[in-house]
C-alpha cells in the first residue's frame, strides 16, 4: 500500500504511475486539510466480491478520522488486482502519526503509516495555504 | 471548509510491451478518468473521535512468500499498559506492539516463525501436533 498525490494510468497497457509518493506531511497550522491524497493497493490472492474498508486512524489515541467503504468484484485470482482510492479534502486535526488501515469486512489486510509534522514558518518548497508532503 | 470526498477504481495490472527499434513512440499518458464507483466516505470532525480499535478482528495478512492464509484467523484485541495485544485463543499465540498495526505485524512474524518451525520438526509432542494441525487448517502453500 502506498500513499501519494495521484495515480495515473497509461492507456492501452494499463500501467500505473504513482505521482508524489510521500510518508510525511508538513503543516504550520492545525487542523489542516489535505486537498488531494490517493492510496494505491496491490491485491493478491483475491477472488470474488469484497467489501473493503479503508480507515484513517490517529495513532496517539486511535481516533477514527475517516472511513471509506467500497465494494469490489475481483476475478482471476492468479493475477493481482489494483485498487486506487482518491480522496479530497481529508482533515488532519493535529500533528502526530496517522495510519491508513485496510480491511475487508472485519479482516485486517494492511496498513500504511504517515507522520504529520508541525513546522514553524515557511519551508522553501512549501506552498501557501496547503500542507506540504515529503 | 470544503467537504471531504472520495472515489475509487479497481484496476487491471499493467503490462510491459517490448517493441522493436522502430516503435519508440510511447502510448498516450492520461490521468485516470473519474471513476464510476463512488465509495461511502465518513469523516469525523471536531476534537474527539470514535475509537478505531475493535475488540475482535480477523487477521488476513500473513505476508509470507511461500504460504498464504486459507481463511482469516480470529483474534482478540486488548490493551495492557501501553501496549496493544492481539491473541489467537485457539493456539494461545499472541503479538504485541505500541499500535494495533504493530501488534498485528508482530503476530504475523510470530506465526510465520512458528509455522516454519513446526513444518521442519518431525518429532512433535501431542500438544505441538495439535498446534500444527490447527495451523494447517488456516495456512496453505502458495500455488506456483
Amino acid at each position: 500500500m502506498l500513499v501519494c498525490d495521484q495515480v495515473i494510468t497509461e492507456q492501452g497497457t494499463n500501467k500505473k504511475s504513482l505521482i508524489g509518493i510521500f510518508v510525511n506531511v508538513f503543516s504550520a497550522t492545525f487542523p489542516v486539510i489535505i486537498p488531494r491524497i490517493s492510496v494505491y493497493v496491490k491485491l493478491v490472492d483475491a477472488d470474488g466480491k469484497y467489501d473493503f474498508k479503508l480507515r484513517l486512524v490517529k495513532l496517539k489515541d486511535e481516533g477514527l478520522i475517516a472511513e471509506v467503504d467500497l465494494e469490489a468484484q475481483i476475478s482471476e485470482s492468479r493475477q493481482s488486482a489494483e485498487l486506487a482510492l482518491n480522496m479530497l479534502n481529508l482533515p488532519l486535526p493535529e500533528p502526530g502519526s496517522y495510519e491508513f488501515q485496510l480491511y475487508t469486512g472485519d479482516i485486517y489486510l494492511h496498513r500504511a503509516t504517515m507522520d504529520v509534522i508541525q513546522v514553524e514558518g515557511q519551508l522553501p518548497w512549501q506552498q501557501q495555504q496547503h500542507p506540504t508532503k515529503s | 471548509m470544503a467537504a471531504a470526498a472520495a472515489s475509487y477504481e479497481i484496476l487491471r495490472p499493467g503490462v510491459e510491451s517490448l517493441v522493436e527499434e522502430s516503435g519508440k513512440e510511447l502510448p498516450p499518458q492520461v490521468a485516470s478518468t473519474p471513476p464510476e464507483l463512488q465509495p461511502n466516505l465518513r469523516v469525523s470532525v471536531g476534537t474527539s473521535f470514535p475509537i478505531a480499535r475493535p475488540q475482535t478482528l480477523h487477521f488476513g495478512a500473513l505476508k509470507d512468500p511461500a504460504y498464504r492464509l486459507r481463511k482469516a484467523i480470529p483474534l482478540d484485541v486488548s490493551s495492557e499498559e501501553s501496549s496493544i495485544v492481539v491473541t489467537w485463543p485457539a493456539i494461545d499465540e499472541f503479538g504485541f506492539g505500541d499500535t494495533l498495526g504493530a501488534a498485528l505485524d508482530d503476530f504475523a512474524h510470530t506465526l510465520r516463525e512458528l509455522h516454519h518451525r513446526l513444518l521442519s520438526d518431525t518429532a512433535l509432542g501431542p500438544d505441538l501436533q495439535q498446534v500444527k494441525s490447527t495451523l494447517e487448517d488456516f495456512i496453505e502453500p502458495r500455488i506456483k
